[in-house]
């Protein structure tokens, strides 16, 4: 039974990502303008329109864009299938090198932060929701209220501007400052990252605090929480087996969120330290009309979104009894 | 070897929640609290535990044995919760944790308070649930609580305060929302427990009679009245007590006037907690009466039984 829901579950995404990949090819293709102009530029487009139309034809055959519409939507397809994502109108380097090199710097800074952010939000929320009113409620939640209340690109620039302009104790922008190997590059780039990874965790905490804090100051008033500790359980157990194991499944799931909107949630962040993650490749891709780079990377943010949102269900399934049944009787 | 002494309990500014009580339990004595709610039955039962929130202030004693519980550590606490005292939460609300399978519940004060190891303690849960016949043991202690009617969880619970063998159980309302046949079965789950003391509050006088050895009648967070059961049921000295036995179905359904459960303002300062509904409400009853011993370790709050 457990195994049917499982398969039902991944159909389902397949499915998702499926119409995903679809929209993505029509979304495009039904923007105003002819494609040949993003590709080759507004001004060489005019140009050539006037004084040689039949070089536009020709770039329209090569790129396949004479075809039916139904031939270049089973052409994508099958391109999609080989990974092949086509070249980047911008720097004519073949699309998915360019992401995955991307992603790569975007990963080793948002699953730290997140990963990090889980635990201490985590802890500190169970803390505060624990002892409602208490000392480090009073002075965590407002700090905390305030954190989340500024947008980040706004903590950014100001970390920035006190920690890397006015103190130098940080670089103010880059991964690494180049020339560096092994070790020395290593530290370098942990320098480097060092503020962008800060405001991240700074923010993603706050965030898990707040949910974290709201889920067990609800829970704590539940009765089985009175009878755990009328067995005489200490409050450490009567945290870890009874608070913690009902806070977690909610818990779970918002940090799956985090993680499935890791590839595209720092970009800010990115922005304002010029990370050359994927943050800061779509910006960049956006603003030069870069097509297949984006169409790459939002299918890439897409399918992280429902593989993460998958586990979550997941996780939960394996936590909570009563989720388990309630699919099995769908299921 | 429960004493409880001149015990109040107060929730910040508020008036008192539980108004200078003292009563004992025998050891394998039954005693049954009565009374509306809100009249302070479940907040003594949790004031005894420390079990209430930082913002109570608790004064009086609770002597287990000659030691007070009151002045004990919540580290000492946790010796005697489960393991001299333990408790049953009421089984209509969420009483057990929903993500643990039941026998791991039953099991837990023995993992706690014995060491036992997890399989240990559950061979000890499942022969805890057998001593109430629910049948299928086994399967029953790897079940989640969600998949338990409101009858059995309430048993269930029930053997979870049983199976680590504490001398002295608390039960809180274990009938609350139950129907005829369910009740049936948590009296006949509470009559296997002849060698514990039980301290139980109910507001289902049916239930007391069955179970009961001993009454107390609290009314508007007072102790009204003190006896033993039969004493209770036979003749009723307070005008509340007789009340109540009043309303019940037999004794034709006479339902009493006034607010229940009782308000400040239907009080009048300083009188008789119960002068405003009393029917034999006079002049005296305007200054609050003691509670006044007549004969048989008896006890009743009412000028009518004293001056």
């Amino acid at each position: 039974m457990a195994k049917r829901t499982l398969l039902g579950r991944l159909g389902e995404s397949v499915l998702i990502v499926f119409c995903i990949v679809t929209l993505n090819f029509f979304l495009i293709r039904f923007m105003p303008g002819d494609p040949v102009l993003h590709i080759i530029g507004e001004e060489e487009y005019y140009n050539l329109e006037v004084h040689a139309p039949q070089v536009i034809e020709e770039i329209r055959g090569e790129y396949g864009l004479n075809q039916s519409l139904g031939r270049q939507y089973l052409t994508y397809l099958g391109k999609t299938a080989r990974l092949d994502f086509g070249n980047s109108y911008r720097t004519k380097a073949p699309v998915l090198e360019t992401v995955l090199f991307r992603m790569k710097w975007t990963l080793f800074l948002a699953i730290p932060a997140t990963v990090i952010a889980a635990f201490l939000g985590g802890a500190l929320g169970l803390w505060a929701g624990w002892k409602p009113g208490g000392r480090f409620d009073l002075a965590a939640t407002p700090c905390f209220l305030l954190i989340s209340t500024v947008p980040t690109n706004c903590l950014a620039i100001l970390f920035l501007i006190c920690f890397a302009f006015q103190l130098g104790w940080f670089p103010i922008s880059g991964i690494t400052s180049g020339g560096l190997t092994g070790f020395a590059k290593g530290l370098d780039i942990l320098h480097h990252m060092a503020l962008p990874l800060a405001v991240l965790v700074l923010y993603k905490t706050s965030s898990n605090y707040m949910l974290m804090k709201s889920t067990v100051s609800l829970i704590r008033q539940e009765d089985y929480v009175s009878t755990a500790i009328s067995k005489g359980l200490s409050q450490g157990k009567v945290l870890s087996r009874h608070v913690l194991k009902n806070a977690l499944c909610p818990y779970l799931t918002s940090i799956c969120m985090q993680f499935g909107g890791m590839l595209a949630g720092s970009m800010m962040t990115e922005i304002v330290f010029s990370w050359k993650g994927m943050g800061t490749l779509i910006y960049d891709a956006v603003n030069a009309k870069d097509f297949p780079m984006l169409q790459t990377c939002f299918l890439l943010i897409s399918i992280c979104v429902v593989a993460f949102n998958l586990i979550a269900d997941l996780l939960c399934l394996a936590v909570d009894p009563r989720v388990r049944e309630g699919m099995n009787h769908v299921g | 070897m429960l004493d409880i002494e001149h015990l109040s309990v107060r929730f910040g500014g508020a008036s008192e929640a539980v108004s200078d009580i003292s009563l004992s339990v025998g050891e394998k004595e039954k005693v049954v609290l009565v009374g509306e709610t809100g009249s302070g039955k479940s907040v003594l039962l949790l004031a005894i535990l420390q079990m209430l929130p930082a913002s109570a202030s608790v004064s009086g004693r609770a002597l287990l044995d000659g030691t007070d519980l009151l002045t004990l550590s919540p580290r000492e606490m946790n010796r005697i919760r489960g393991q001299r005292i333990s408790y049953v939460p009421q089984g209509s609300g969420n009483g057990m944790n929903p993500l643990l399978s039941v026998g791991y519940q039953v099991g837990e004060p023995l993992m706690i308070h014995q060491n036992l190891s997890k399989k240990e303690a559950l061979a000890r849960a499942v022969a805890a649930l057998r001593r109430f016949d629910f049948g299928q043991e086994e399967k029953l202690a790897r079940q989640y609580p969600h998949t338990l009617s409101g009858g059995m969880r309430q048993r269930a619970m029930i053997a979870m305060g049983v199976a680590q063998g504490a001398p002295l159980l608390f039960a809180d309302e274990p009938t609350k929302g139950l129907d005829g046949h369910r009740i049936e079965l948590v009296v006949d789950a509470f009559r296997r427990l002849e060698d514990q003391a039980i301290l139980c509050v109910t507001h289902d006088l049916r239930f007391a009679q069955e179970v009961a050895q001993q009454m107390a009648v609290l009314y508007a967070s007072q102790q009204v009245e003190w006896c033993s059961k039969e004493a209770f049921f036979r003749e009723p000295l307070h005008p509340y007590s007789q009340a109540m036995l009043a309303a019940l179905p037999e004794n034709g359904l006479q339902a009493e006037t006034g607010f229940a459960p009782p308000r400040e303002d239907s009080q009048l300062a300083g009188a008789c907690r119960y002068y405003r509904r009393c029917p034999w409400k006079r002049s005296r009853c305007r200054e609050n009466p003691p509670l006044f011993p007549v004969g048989d370790g008896r006890k009743v709050r009412c000028w009518n039984y004293g001056s």
